[in-house]
Parts: C-alpha cells; sequence; structure tokens
C-alpha cells in the first residue's frame, strides 16, 4: 500500500496523517515526508491507516516525534495498533550507552581488562572446585544420586581406548630420548649414564606428562563435548528436575575414571617409554640388556618412579574438573560447545605443564 | 497438589529487568499459559518457577511451601522442553523410568508406573524403542511421560510444540490437554503461539516486555483485551478513537481507544457505505481491507461471497462489539 503523510492544522492542533505500508523499503521516503511536516505547539500523529510497519518505520517516526518534542510540541499518538505499540516499544527504549563493546580497544585497555578478568577466573575455578567438593559428600551417602554406574564404561573410554596412543607416543619420546642422550653423552664418553638420564625424564617427567597431554586431548575434548552438548540439549536441565545434581551425577564420575585410567596409562607410558629410549640406545651402545636394565636399576629409579606416579592423580583431577565446568558452562548453541571443547583442550594441557612444573620445584625442594 | 503463587518477581540479567515485579496465581490443577512474544521474558518467568534461574526479588510458593532459594533438584517438578532432551543412549521405558530409578522405586513397581505413563500418553507396548526410531510426536509424548511418571507437584513446558508440523501440533494441543487433566497436574505451559493457547489453556498470562499485561481465560483475553498490547497479540483487530467509533457505531461506550474484531464487522445489509480497498481468500473465510467514512478497517467475513476490490460495498458496526481499551 502506497505510503502518504498528510499534515493538516485546524485552531492550534496539526494533525498528521500517515497511512499506507511503513516499511524498510519505503524508509528514505518516509524519512524525507517526515522531516518535511513541521512541529507545532500541540500535535497528533494519526496511525489509524498504517497498513504495516517495521522496525525501520517505528525508529523514523519515533526520530520526528523526539524531534517535534524537543522543539516544544505536546504530541499525542492515535490509532494504529500494531505501528502505535511498536513506535511506543522504540520510543520507550532507553538512548543506548556509548559501549565500547566490539569496537576497537586500546592494547593498553585490553590488557587492563585481561588483567581485571583474572580474578574473575580464579573465583570461577574456586567456585568449581567447592561444587565438587560440596557433591562428594552427598555422592557418597547416596550412591545412587551419582552416576557411579557409568565410571567402569568411563575408564574403558579413558582408559582402554586411549592405550595404543598412550603407548605409541611414548615409545617415540622414549626413543627420541634415547637417541639424543647417545648422541649427546658420546662426546664424553659416557654412553653408559644414557640409563640413567632415561630413568630421570621417563620416569619423572615424560611419561607422566605425554600420557597427561593425550587424556588431556582425548578425554578432556571428550568430557567438554559431551556435557556441552547436554546442556545446550536441556538435558542437564532434565536431569535436574529428576532431582540429579550434575556435580554429582556427571563429573564425580568422570573425575573418578581418570583417577582410575590415568596412573594405570601412565604405568603402560612409562614402560613404553624406556623400552623406546633402550630399543633406540642399545644399537649405539655396547651395554646389553642385562647391562642397561642393571644401569637402571643402579641409577635410583624407584624415587623417579614414586614421584613419576604421584603426579597422575593431581593431572587426572584437573583434567576432569576443568573440563566438566567447561561442559556445564555452555551457553547458547552448538557453537559454545566447540568454544567450550577448545577452551578446555587448552586449559587442561597448560594446567598440566603447570603442576608438573609445580611439582619438579617441590620434589626438588623437598630432595625428593 | 498444590497451586503456584508468585509474588513480586523479578530477575535481571544485569540490564533493564527481563521480569518485572511479576505477580501470578497459578491454581491447583490448573493448566495455565505464559503467552508473549519471544524475548517478553516467559521462558525466563517458566526457568525461574522450575529454579534454573535465581530471581533477583520475589518469592515463588508451590501451595503453602516457599521454593524461591530451592535448587530445581529439590522442588519435585517434571519439564517438557522445546527439544524434547530425552536421553539418546536409552530406550523409551528407560527413558521413562529414570526418575523412578533415581527416586529408588524398582521392580514390578516401576515397570507398572512406566506402563502406566506410556499408557497414558498412547505409547503402550513402544518401551523398548530407541529414541531415535520415533517421531517428533512420539518423542514429545516420551518426554511428558518421562515428566509425568514421577508424579510432580507441578508439570512445567517450554514451547513443547514448536519443533512438530502444524497439524502434528494441532493434535498435540488437545493431547497435552487431555493427559495434564487425565492426571490431574498443575500445568505451566510457555508458548509465543497465541491459537495454541487460545485452544489448550485454562487461563493465559499475557507477557509484555518482562510484566504481565493481562491474566484471563482464552474467551476473556479475546473478548475483553485490557490493552492494544493484548489485542494485537491475541487475535487480530481494528483499533478506533472515540471519534471514529462513534462515526461507525453510533454511540460507542465509555472510553478512549478501542478495539473491534475483524470478525464483528458486518458487509452487506444496512449500513455505511464503504469500498472493498483489498482482499484475501482463504477458503472458509476471506479478509477484507476496507474503507468506510475515511477509516480503513480490516474485516474478516466466513462463508465469504465473491467481491472485488473497488467493489462498494455497505458496513456496520454494532456497538456492543466495540470493546473499550484501558490502555
Amino acid at each position: 500500500m502506497p505510503l502518504r503523510v498528510e499534515s493538516s492544522d485546524e485552531a492550534d492542533l496539526r494533525s498528521v496523517r500517515v497511512a499506507g505500508d511503513l516499511l524498510l523499503a519505503e524508509a528514505d521516503e518516509l524519512a524525507r515526508a517526515l522531516d518535511a511536516v513541521e512541529g507545532a505547539p500541540r500535535m497528533a500523529l494519526d496511525l489509524a491507516a498504517v497498513a504495516r510497519c517495521d522496525g525501520a518505520g517505528a525508529a523514523l517516526l519515533a526520530g520526528a516525534c523526539g524531534r517535534w518534542e524537543a522543539g516544544g510540541s505536546v504530541l499525542t499518538v492515535m490509532g494504529g495498533g500494531r505501528a502505535a505499540a511498536l513506535l511506543a516499544a522504540v520510543r520507550r527504549r532507553p538512548a543506548l550507552p556509548a559501549t565500547t563493546h566490539g569496537r576497537e580497544r586500546s592494547t593498553l585497555a585490553r590488557l587492563g581488562a585481561s588483567v581485571a578478568g583474572v580474578g574473575g577466573s580464579l573465583g570461577g575455578i574456586l567456585a568449581d572446585l567447592g561444587a565438587l567438593a560440596a557433591a562428594l559428600p552427598g555422592a557418597l551417602a547416596r550412591p545412587r544420586s551419582a552416576g557411579w554406574r557409568e565410571v567402569p564404561a568411563l575408564v574403558a573410554r579413558a582408559g582402554a581406548d586411549g592405550l595404543a596412543v598412550v603407548a605409541l607416543a611414548n615409545l617415540l619420546v622414549g626413543a627420541i630420548m634415547g637417541f639424543q642422550g647417545v648422541v649427546q653423552l658420546q662426546g664424553f664418553g659416557a654412553t653408559a649414564f644414557v640409563p640413567d638420564a632415561l630413568a630421570v625424564v621417563i620416569l619423572r617427567e615424560m611419561g607422566p606428562v605425554i600420557t597427561a597431554v593425550i587424556v588431556a586431548g582425548r578425554s578432556g575434548a571428550g568430557f567438554a563435548a559431551e556435557l556441552g552438548t547436554m546442556v545446550v540439549g536441556e538435558e542437564v536441565d532434565a536431569l535436574r528436575t529428576m532431582g540429579l545434581d550434575p556435580w554429582r551425577w556427571l563429573v564425580w564420575p568422570r573425575l573418578a575414571a581418570l583417577l582410575v585410567a590415568l596412573p594405570v596409562l601412565t604405568l603402560v607410558g612409562m614402560a613404553c617409554g624406556l623400552a623406546g629410549g633402550m630399543l633406540a640406545a642399545l644399537p649405539m651402545t655396547d651395554l646389553g640388556v642385562g647391562g642397561f636394565l642393571d644401569r637402571l636399576a643402579a641409577a635410583s629409579a624407584l624415587p623417579h618412579f614414586l614421584t613419576g606416579i604421584a603426579k597422575p592423580w593431581l593431572f587426572a583431577a584437573a583434567i576432569a574438573l576443568i573440563a566438566c565446568s567447561q561442559g556445564l558452562a555452555a551457553r547458547g548453541g552448538a557453537a559454545a560447545v566447540g568454544a567450550r571443547t577448545t577452551a578446555a583442550v587448552v586449559q587442561t594441557i597448560v594446567a598440566v605443564i603447570v603442576i608438573d612444573a609445580l611439582c619438579a620445584v617441590t620434589c626438588t625442594a623437598l630432595g625428593w | 497438589m498444590p497451586g503456584i503463587t508468585i509474588h513480586e518477581l523479578s530477575v535481571s540479567f544485569g540490564g533493564p529487568p527481563v521480569l518485572d515485579r511479576v505477580e501470578l496465581t497459578v491454581a491447583d490443577g490448573e493448566l495455565f499459559f505464559l503467552l508473549g512474544s519471544s524475548g517478553c521474558g516467559k521462558t525466563t518467568l517458566l526457568r525461574t518457577v522450575a529454579g534454573f534461574q535465581r530471581p533477583g526479588c520475589g518469592s515463588i510458593r508451590f501451595g503453602d511451601q516457599d521454593v524461591t532459594a530451592l535448587p530445581p533438584e529439590r522442588r519435585g517438578i517434571g519439564m517438557v522442553f522445546q527439544n524434547y532432551a530425552l536421553w539418546p543412549h536409552l530406550d523409551v521405558a528407560g527413558n521413562v523410568g529414570f526418575g523412578l530409578e533415581v527416586q529408588g522405586v524398582a521392580g514390578a513397581e516401576r515397570t507398572r508406573c512406566i506402563d502406566e505413563a506410556l499408557a497414558l500418553v498412547e505409547l503402550a507396548g513402544l518401551g523398548g524403542r530407541r529414541i531415535g526410531e520415533l517421531s517428533g510426536g512420539q518423542q514429545q509424548r516420551v518426554a511428558l511421560a518421562r515428566a509425568l511418571v514421577v508424579r510432580p507437584r507441578l508439570l512445567l513446558l517450554d514451547e513443547p510444540l514448536s519443533n512438530l508440523d502444524p497439524r502434528l501440533r494441532v493434535a498435540m494441543r488437545r493431547e497435552i490437554r487431555r493427559i495434564c487433566k487425565a492426571a490431574g497436574v498443575t500445568a505451566l505451559y510457555v508458548t509465543h503461539d497465541q491459537a495454541e493457547a487460545l485452544a489448550t489453556a485454562d487461563r493465559i498470562a499475557l507477557l509484555v516486555a518482562g510484566r504481565v499485561e493481562q491474566v484471563g481465560t482464552p474467551r476473556a483475553l479475546y473478548d475483553r483485551p485490557a490493552s492494544a498490547a493484548v489485542a494485537a497479540f491475541v487475535g487480530e483487530a481494528n483499533f478506533l478513537d472515540r471519534a471514529q467509533a462513534a462515526t461507525l457505531a453510533g454511540g460507542p461506550p465509555a472510553g478512549e481507544r478501542f478495539c473491534l474484531r475483524p470478525e464483528r464487522v458486518r458487509l452487506g445489509g444496512p449500513g455505511l457505505p464503504g469500498t472493498i480497498l483489498a482482499g484475501s481468500y482463504e477458503g472458509e473465510r476471506a479478509r477484507w481491507r476496507v474503507q468506510v467514512a475515511g477509516i480503513e478497517l480490516l474485516v474478516s467475513e466466513s462463508a465469504p461471497p465473491e467481491r472485488a476490490e473497488g467493489q462498494a460495498v455497505t458496513v456496520a458496526v454494532d456497538p456492543a462489539d466495540l470493546v473499550a481499551l484501558e490502555r
């Protein structure tokens, strides 16, 4: 329907009659027509004959009303259900404050914002830890309210299914360490100490860390994606309406599964790492299998092993907590699940390395 | 089973309030609808009643119990979600029986409850099916059965039919009403579909911008809208000022603004001369845009005779059909 804007004066009242379609397509025309109407002390805007009106039309009307009122007009809006309602809605809306959101911010401002955000994320981690701890008594006292039955399947998925890749990665890392050890120590004629080096590197550091990083990538991503999908699909809400706390039902079983699976995987990883190192070193040295194993035993491998096998529990707790809380924090659609999964992988790997560094410093200080 | 009393409830996500001092009372056993356009706060209200959202202030009572501070898992509710939120790794019986399992109901008793719930939603015998093998309508029935099997104090439905095709949606409206009444449960139902609300509800609350605009039976909302927003959202309406109403209907009732439903305008017979500006024929009825005495009216005519654009027509409006709007 064609757009018409007519203005007529009766006594001291100026009536502005708008008719037809006030749509985006007619916005130019409407803006010109409204601009042509001068303000008057008393005005009536009649929208009864508006056929259709969209946001653009309502915004232009609101602009005109604002201009007239700023000029001192007393304005009455009459008729026109949807157009009037839209106009009222647009006019009720307060002017948006100037915001820096989405705009370029200076490097300093970004740095400031990220520093200011650290407190929040630390608070978030503490809150998650608190929720996790708070959920434990209930999960133990009322085992039916926690998903313990899921644990064997989760152990199988995190552990058994990851066995091959953990073994392979550790074997290769061990081989590289063995090879580099021989190459470096040859210059000093000290290839006999390669097993000592391997014992420290594989048992204490590389075995646990490589295994944890692989599990962070596999199970961390898996937990975050799985829980995120459940949140976005309202399945977690459905669980809660049935009386189940997601920390008890979803998070603790995953944490428990990793607490079982990761140390076992680490054992396998250590064995494979040592085997790899030995395979690489034996042909290049004259130690022989027996000699190699003797040196390993003599290199006080036990303390290294004990330190190495204590760390996976810390890694497992960190991976499960971070991945699950990332998953539970997903909001919105599938895109949120992807973003949370990425964040979970990055954060779990960083957490593994940070924990390992702290352990290294602590163990050295304690002389372990 | 108790009703719900919502008092002075406000929710805000850091900006202007999403819910602004909402006051509602839902009677025991009532099928109560929250109706509104997207962004009006109806889903937030439902999620606040469920306990997923903490209110900024105000209180929610189920019967005599104040549940405002309780988490959802302790409110005793059943909820049906827009995308059903069924567990894909469980079969139909597993989904329906899950809540019972959590409550420790076991063995024959559980089987009996599951069978009863499946019979209620007319899915008897499909307990062994996998969720992926069911149609959308069947999945929603499973979701209903899952929510009802634990005998919740309150059933919450969040746009349960929006993922179904239109024909199925109409059939499921009747089904949901039948199931809720058969289960005797108090139900709070969120939708943006006014036809769904009119056809299914005992009472409706229309929400506009986080506030309750009007509460009433479907007939009250349609026949006596309190405001232009209600009249425009529930059905279609012509809006007239006093002068226009006087022109069309002689002596209008008291009031400044009036709502006139399109089907209340009579074409043909004694009345004012007018012209058909435009029209659309829809089979059992036709909708015309009619110009009469300088006023454009939307007219809905059932069993419509042949009419052409530009044709002269007489228009009559009964003053009793003019509804004065309070706002």
